[in-house]
């Protein structure tokens, strides 16, 4: 398992990144952790529909993520991995209309490469295949990163993408950040197979596993895949080993299932801690500079948050006009009956 | 400042009404944004619910073990800042289902009354509105001397005391409890239950418990009494399947068990609990005592998981530590039987003639006359007895 950064915030290996990027990298983290502690407690108020943490697996996404060059390469999520998609670029103001369920943050701004999120398990791998597939076809310096969790791996999609993208060679990452819980499904009862990695041997590329709560270790290994992928060699499987500290959805109360020796165990291993005490004990930042930081996040998501309730309220006819390119004409009479009767 | 009163949120997934667990924040306390108010428990959930803003909770508008429906309204905050609307503008305005609210409350106008829940429950009582009465206590708040004032005063404590007939302390069924009158009244109303009553030498089988204790003490381990009983039980039940089954009214038919799951019934302090020894026949006696006491410990100790709880196929339960004698039990649907023992004394029997003393234990055999008749019903005493004054074949 590739690893830079042990739990204690020790460093093993050279740190593949200049520190200013590192503190940038831990900065999105952060901003990703206390949007998602904001986003529970407004959902908890009425605030928000039912959402989806990633408390604890910031560094599997924006590690991910740093790897990328957000001009040319595209980000394919799953719903779990804000944090790294706030380093691609999604917009913060967005991300909380994502949680209203305000339909135009489905809406990927024109400049960001990115598709939407997909609530389906596994079902934006084939999307991402194809359109790495196509990079390829219109010679695009492009790569694509598809983010999916263990229970993707058991999605009939999940074998399709992975054995479509070893054969056309599709320039693909495919990161499976083994949370260790399908819900309430552990990785045990989920495969047979010893690890998840290993599973990229029977499509004909190759399999990482690395530790998916160190920022380094994850930045490192995709790197690597992009640099594979670029060179026209082809997809590679990453599983990033994190854990899911928080919660499956709003609608999930994990003390129902989770051991809780296992959650404390792992709230040993969380990667923003281990990013702090890194961070302070090479110098690059003191105690007073990270709550600097943390002031900062507060800020950035009261602003953001405040921006976000001052959106519109959609037209319903909004709906009638986003699904297809053009509308089609079933659709196009479902409008002019709305538009004459309204929701009625 | 700004009165805003909360409603319960959809916290769930088209959630239609929460019960209160637990109230984190008292009337006339100052919370900050995000602070939580109240526990709330779902069917799937305990969450905590926080506060939209700062300022402080003036009013709590339902009691712990109240049910309250999704857009009721659960407390009023004296908010700092004015909060904006808060989602879910379409839910509909619905009552807080309070335990003994018999009687239509009183219109309680007031919306700034400050009244602690049991307050306001004792003036839902006593019929006086609260909106009248003058608080005696820091900052306007009513006490429940002032109701019991103010309903002097209106004579309207005629109310109360006049009608002995619904009078008394009433409890409302909870959780465990909950469930045990739901299980119970389901056996009793749809089973027809048989019992037969059986008095069975224990001498042997409370040597071999002893012996068994001591050799599991010495070596730093425990072998609780239950652990013999649950072997008893799952031997029977090998020898006799039709009682490790369950009956499937809808489809009509007798389902036979592979596995022989034994729940063990455990007094909990919160009632009734029977965890489930999964496989019970197939464990080696050490493993059997290591699981009898894991599942009895999690129950007592309110940490038994799901698990421990479902896929029992029969059930004992073991009054001895009670000094139960005999008695009858209910089954616990959807299984077929259970069998009770009670405590092992010594009685005077006949032996071959003369009068002599002998542990006996009480046991009492209860089947579903629907799927056994009675004479596998006393086959299947007769090999618990057998297994009990022969133990020999329970050590292995």
């Amino acid at each position: 398992m590739v690893r830079y950064l042990d739990q204690d915030g020790e460093l093993l290996d050279d740190q593949p990144m200049s520190d200013e990027l590192a503190l940038e990298g831990y900065r999105v983290m952060l901003r990703g952790r206390r949007f998602d502690e904001r986003c529970v407690s407004l959902q908890r108020q009425g605030r928000m529909v039912t959402l989806a943490p990633g408390i604890g697996q910031e560094a599997a996404t924006v590690g991910a993520a740093m790897a990328l060059d957000p001009k040319t390469d595209w980000f394919v999520p799953q719903y779990r991995e804000l944090a790294g998609q706030l380093w691609h670029g999604y917009p913060l103001r967005l991300a909380f209309l994502w949680h209203v369920g305000h339909p135009i943050a489905f809406q990927v701004p024109d400049d960001l490469k990115m598709l939407p999120f997909q609530a389906a398990i596994a079902g934006q791998l084939p999307q991402a295949v194809g359109l790495a597939w196509g990079l390829r076809l219109k010679h695009d310096p492009g790569v694509v990163l598809a983010v999916f969790g263990d229970g993707g791996t058991s999605q009939g999609d999940f074998h399709e993408a992975l054995n479509l993208a070893g054969v056309m060679k599709a320039p693909v990452m495919f990161l499976c950040q083994n949370n260790g819980w399908a819900i309430s499904t552990t990785v045990e009862h989920q495969t047979a197979s010893a690890s998840l990695a290993q599973k990229a041997l029977a499509y004909g590329f190759p399999g990482v596993q690395c530790d998916g709560n160190d920022l380094f270790a994850v930045y490192a290994t995709v790197r690597d895949a992009v640099a594979r992928a670029r060179a026209g060699e082809g997809p590679t499987l990453i599983e990033a080993m994190t854990y899911r500290l928080g919660l499956h959805t709003t609608a999930d109360d994990p003390t129902r299932y989770e051991p809780r020796e296992m959650h404390e165990m792992w709230v040993d291993r969380d990667p923003l801690r281990r990013m702090q005490i890194h961070l302070v004990s090479r110098g690059v930042v003191d105690r007073s500079g990270l709550e600097r930081i943390e002031d900062e996040v507060k800020e950035e998501l009261r602003v953001a948050w405040d921006e976000a309730q001052k959106e519109p309220a959609p037209d319903p006819a909004y709906y009638f006009g986003r699904a297809y390119a053009s509308t089609s004409q079933r659709l196009g009479s479902q409008l002019s009956r709305f538009e004459r009767k309204g929701l009625g | 400042m700004s009165k805003f009163e909360f409603r319960l949120p959809d916290i769930g997934e088209g959630l239609a009404e929460a019960e209160v667990g637990k109230w984190l924040v008292g009337v006339g306390d100052r919370v900050v944004e995000d602070q939580p108010v109240v526990e709330m428990m779902t069917d799937k959930a305990a969450v905590e619910i926080p506060s939209p803003g700062a300022g402080i909770v003036v009013e709590q508008r339902a009691a712990e073990g109240d049910v309250v429906k999704t857009g009721a309204v659960l407390y009023v905050l004296e908010a700092d800042q004015p909060i904006g609307a808060v989602g879910h503008a379409a839910a509909p305005r619905a009552e807080v289902r309070s335990e003994g609210a018999a009687a239509p409350a009183p219109s309680e106008s007031g919306g700034g009354v400050l009244a602690p829940p049991a307050v306001r429950k004792l003036a839902r009582e006593l019929g006086v509105d609260l909106a009248r009465v003058k608080g005696s206590g820091p900052a306007g708040r009513i006490t429940a001397e002032d109701v019991q004032r103010q309903a002097a005063a209106a004579g309207a404590a005629r109310a109360a005391p006049a009608s002995p007939a619904d009078g008394g302390r009433r409890v409302r069924l909870r959780g465990v409890q909950k469930r045990m009158a739901e299980t119970m009244s389901l056996s009793a109303r749809s089973i027809p239950h048989v019992t037969g009553f059986h008095e069975v030498d224990a001498g042997h089988f409370v040597e071999l418990a002893s012996r068994l204790r001591r050799a599991a003490e010495e070596r730093g381990g425990r072998f609780p009494f239950d652990t013999l009983l649950v072997r008893v039980a799952a031997l029977a039940l090998r020898q006799h399947p039709i009682f490790n089954a369950s009956l499937d009214e809808a489809a009509g038919e007798i389902v036979m068990h592979d596995d022989v799951n034994v729940g063990v019934a455990t007094a909990t302090r919160e009632g009734l609990i029977v965890p489930v020894v999964k496989n019970a026949d197939t464990l080696d006696l050490e493993e059997l005592a290591a699981e009898v006491d894991r599942v009895a410990a999690a129950a007592r100790d309110g940490r038994a998981t799901l698990a421990d709880l479902q896929g029992g196929t029969f059930t004992i339960s073991n009054t001895g530590a009670w000094r139960g004698g005999l008695g009858t039990s209910l089954i616990r649907p959807p299984e077929v039987a259970i069998v009770a023992f009670g405590r092992v004394e010594e009685r005077a029997v006949v032996r071959e003639g003369q009068v002599v003393a002998r542990p006996i234990m009480p046991m009492s055999v209860t089947f579903d006359h629907r799927v056994i008749d009675g004479e596998q019903g006393l086959g299947f005493a007769l090999t618990l007895r057998g297994l009990i004054e022969g133990p020999q074949d329970l050590h292995r």
